[in-house]
């Protein structure tokens, strides 16, 4: 730990998918700078399995892509960390396993995409707009820091990748997404932006691209580490900004 | 007045009934609160989410079942969940009314409830053999994770269908410290937080544990409320301070924060930010400190809700506004429609006196500093103010009212209805203020409109402003 990082005020961050590939490391990540973590993830002995070996952070059982999660996640995620500075929709779905062309997609894996990809995350932010906008009013006077949403995105939301069609549709819709909210949150001090991580060494890219060199793949611990120096990097612009 | 079953937060047909500080009553549709509303003011809300706060379960000596409603914390800090105050009820659910509902077992001290994946013991009766502290087992995620599954919202029986907890978090839901929704933060959503914004009424949030509205045992709901822990964010002392320089009114959006306010403002040392146990109980004898309007739900006499509105109006003016309520058939209950009450009192004489000397306007610089908080008005230049739009200075109103009214704040009696006149929307803008007379004054409804016309005076003004049909003839108590 740094000297700049004793001195700074820990965040607050929730993350989802927390359990495997990019959202564990960035768990990781934030919770070893010092961070207030809170997790989700679907399966409970994996939750409890990174709970119990990241110190300080706090598991949370359950799926974005279900309704009836949504408000129970994000009461926990408050109840956890009393307040939220940064919320990673991080949690993916790839549609159909293995990848299939758009023709040969069953609707159902289509719908399970959108579901985790893009309802899910507008869901999970709806429930914690509230906690993300108190953020921001509670800290106006301290630092003037802004709340922010961070979606991962993917290049199959803009390059048409064949046998993409779920996931690169559903990432594009989740894209765009984060693009109105943007707009539509940032006179109430809240900033969303995508991040493409790049193609990494995770489970899901082994469930899509089985056969890839995982050598020749990002690490997830590089990748969470760009994405807390965005974080870091968008709060400090919005204290520029508010200072002028 | 008819109880709202349906768990519809913003119901378009929504209303709302506004009494003014000289008792008048108004009705106006409720998504119009912003027009209500003054550039100045500050409207405070319970950001606080709401738990679902009922554990179905059983009494496990006795395995008899039973309804845990979670009631009362010490504290909003994060590790303080494992004691809580709660209310015990029999065999059943929301659909049997409360005051029907079988009694448990007899509790005792030590007794083991199983509630879904939660376990808990009772502490000790707090007074009454339904009314107990209760400890949960486990660590602090574990409860969180245990109630999130496993509890619903508390609910009643006006409304039959289930309700999740989307139906009972408010649009700015936050901090999941209440136990049953602050409903009078059901009016707002975000569109109505950007025009408050546009008019330059300020906005902030007190976090409160907002406890049960009713127990259906009469020993009980005479306790209510219970002790709520609160905290109030330095943003919003200085909220309040800033509103106070203007003249703005503070607006309690919800009892639970005109409780919080209250309790925080009577400390010693008066308002500071940080958090409290309001203990404290709003009514007929309570001399407000700094609460000056509450937006609430309608609530029916003999309950502590409406008592608290006694802080605000004389026993008469109440008694006018159930009358009306009852009359224009209002919905009541937590998605019923709502009042804004302003106090009948006078504010304290310095603001009273700082509002005297202050220019209100409506041209969109001047939003824009309200919204700042850095509205000076002296400090505004009347030259960008557009011809049209008249702009009241101390002179004006010592000409319209002479010189010994006794003139308390500004209050937007008349407006323009952009709805039916279809004006060009930079004159939409031109909604004037007009000084309030006070109640000890003898001026009539026609004296009002008359002074709104003397002092807006020009013809093209008159216009494109419509008298409020709400001017209408003040009750002096």
């Amino acid at each position: 730990m740094t000297h700049s990082d004793r001195s700074r005020t820990p965040l607050r961050v929730a993350v989802t998918g927390g359990t495997s590939g990019l959202g564990r490391a960035l768990v990781d990540a934030l919770a070893a700078r010092g961070d207030a973590v809170a997790f989700v993830a679907r399966d409970a002995a994996r939750v409890r399995s990174v709970a119990a070996a990241v110190p300080g952070s706090h598991g949370i059982v359950g799926d974005v892509a279900r309704k009836e999660d949504a408000h129970a996640i994000a009461l926990q995620v408050g109840g956890a960390l009393g307040g939220l500075d940064v919320l990673i929709h991080n949690a993916s779905s790839l549609g159909p396993v293995p990848l299939a062309l758009l023709a040969d997609t069953e609707c159902e894996d289509f719908e399970s995409a959108l579901a985790t990809n893009v309802v899910g995350p507008f869901r999970l932010t709806k429930a914690l707009l509230g906690l993300l906008a108190a953020s921001v009013r509670e800290s106006a006077e301290r630092d003037a820091r802004r709340s922010l949403i961070v979606h991962i995105t993917s290049d199959a939301a803009v390059t048409p990748y064949p046998g993409w069609g779920a996931y690169g549709a559903s990432k594009a819709a989740l894209a765009h997404m984060g693009r109105i909210w943007h707009e539509e949150l940032a006179p109430h001090g809240i900033a969303v932006v995508n991040v493409d991580p790049g193609d990494m060494d995770t489970p899901m890219h082994a469930a899509a691209l089985p056969d890839a060199d995982p050598a020749a793949l990002k690490r997830p611990r590089d990748a969470a580490r760009e994405i807390v120096a965005l974080i870091d990097r968008e709060r400090a612009a919005a204290q520029a900004k508010n200072a002028q | 007045m008819r109880a709202a079953t349906q768990p519809v937060q913003r119901p378009r047909d929504a209303r709302l009934l506004v009494v003014d500080a000289l008792g008048r009553i108004s009705h106006r549709p409720r998504d119009a609160l912003d027009d209500a509303l003054a550039a100045g003011d500050l409207v405070v809300a319970n950001d606080a989410a709401t738990l679902p706060a009922s554990l179905a379960g059983s009494h496990v000596a006795t395995g008899a079942p039973i309804e845990v409603r979670l009631a009362g914390r010490r504290s909003l800090d994060r590790d303080d969940v494992h004691t809580i105050a709660a209310v015990v009820f029999g065999a059943g659910d929301h659909r049997t009314p409360t005051e029907r509902r079988p009694l448990p077992p007899p509790l005792r001290a030590g007794d083991e409830l199983a509630l879904g994946p939660l376990r808990a013991r009772v502490v000790r009766l707090l007074g009454h053999a339904r009314l107990i502290e209760l400890r949960f087992d486990g660590a602090a995620d574990a409860i969180r994770a245990g109630i999130a599954r496993h509890g619903r919202p508390i609910q009643y029986a006006h409304v039959e269908a289930p309700l999740a907890l989307w139906n009972v978090w408010t649009r700015i839901a936050a901090l999941p410290a209440a136990f049953e929704a602050p409903s009078a933060g059901f009016v707002l959503d975000w569109r109505l937080l950007d025009r408050l914004a546009a008019r330059g009424v300020a906005f902030a949030t007190v976090t409160h544990a907002a406890g049960l509205s009713s127990t259906g045992d009469p020993a009980l709901d005479a306790r209510l409320p219970l002790d709520e822990p609160y905290r109030v964010p330095a943003a919003t002392v200085a909220a309040i301070d800033a509103a106070h320089r203007r003249g703005g009114r503070v607006v309690a959006l919800g009892t639970t924060v005109a409780r919080a306010l209250e309790h925080a403002a009577a400390r010693p040392g008066g308002l500071a930010a940080g958090a409290g146990v309001a203990d404290n109980r709003l009514g007929p004898a309570t001399r407000l400190r700094l609460v000056d309007a509450i937006v609430s739900g309608t609530h029916e006499p003999g309950t502590s809700h409406h008592a608290l509105l006694g802080a605000f109006v004389p026993a008469a003016t109440l008694a006018r506004i159930d009358a009306a309520l009852e009359a224009e058939g209002y919905r009541t209950h937590e998605f019923g429609d709502s009042v804004l009450i302003e106090r009948a009192d006078s504010a304290p004489v310095d603001r009273r006196r700082a509002a005297l000397g202050r220019l209100e306007l409506e041209d969109g610089d001047a939003r824009e500093q309200v919204g700042q908080g850095a509205h000076d008005p002296a400090a505004l230049d009347a030259e960008r103010v557009e011809d049209r739009q008249a702009v009241l200075s101390r002179q004006d109103l010592e000409v319209g009212v002479g010189a010994d009214a006794d003139v308390r704040r500004v209050v937007p009696l008349v407006r323009q209805n952009p709805r039916h006149r279809h004006a060009a929307e930079r004159d939409v803008q031109a909604i004037r203020p007009v000084r309030e007379v006070r109640e000890a004054d003898d001026a009539d409804a026609a004296d009002a409109c008359r002074l709104a016309q003397h002092l807006l005076g020009v013809p093209q003004v008159l216009e494109r402003v419509e008298l409020e049909d709400d001017v209408e003839a003040p009750v002096l108590e």
